[in-house]
């Protein structure tokens, strides 16, 4: 299954509390169960306006459901061809 | 040191062959080495027409010069106030 990641925009969800971030992370997990395993959430990069999101799924269409269940935006979801880091150029 | 994620947008880059992207890997790791310690390069999610780069810096500062030594757009670039996963929600 491919990786993808997607932007969420969300103004100010930097702000977040560690619980608020705790109950929003079960709810997300409760959805994911639900919708089988053709969906995984790796992790996602919290930043003061927006959260990116890395997933492993079948397709887009599962993200937009796993969205649309948890209330989340899906700004853009892009399919991620390759990772590198430093290791890359050896 | 902060994490940031920076958004770089460069049409096609998901075409790029293993070979062009060890390249590009390279220069990148040059770069970093002359800038010294305070910056590094952890992973870059590679998508279709843009990149997600991730890096561990001191400040913008610091990343807009490694983008502009490179070459490389740094369309957005967002502190990161955390990582979440899964395991968040427990």
């Amino acid at each position: 299954m491919p990786r993808f990641v997607i932007e969420r925009d969300l103004p100010g969800i930097g702000d977040t509390t560690p619980e608020a971030l705790r109950d929003g992370a079960r709810e997300s997990n409760a959805v994911i169960r639900e919708l089988g395993p053709d969906i995984q959430w790796v992790q996602s990069y919290v930043t003061g306006d927006k959260l990116y999101c890395v997933y492993i799924a079948s397709d887009e269409d599962i993200l937009h459901e796993h969205a649309r269940c948890t209330n989340l935006p899906a700004d853009r979801i892009s399919r991620v061809v390759a990772v590198t880091d430093p290791t890359t150029a050896e | 040191m902060p994490k940031f994620v920076i958004e770089r947008d460069l049409p096609g880059v998901g075409a790029l062959t293993p070979e062009q992207l060890r390249e590009r890997s390279r220069e990148s790791n040059t770069v970093i080495r002359e800038l010294g310690p305070d910056i590094q390069w952890l992973h870059t999610y590679v998508t279709d027409d843009k990149l997600y780069c991730v890096f561990l810096a001191p400040d913008r500062d610091i990343l807009l010069e490694h983008a502009q030594c490179t070459d490389v757009p740094a369309d957005r670039i967002a502190r990161v106030a955390t990582v979440i996963d899964p395991s968040t929600g427990e």
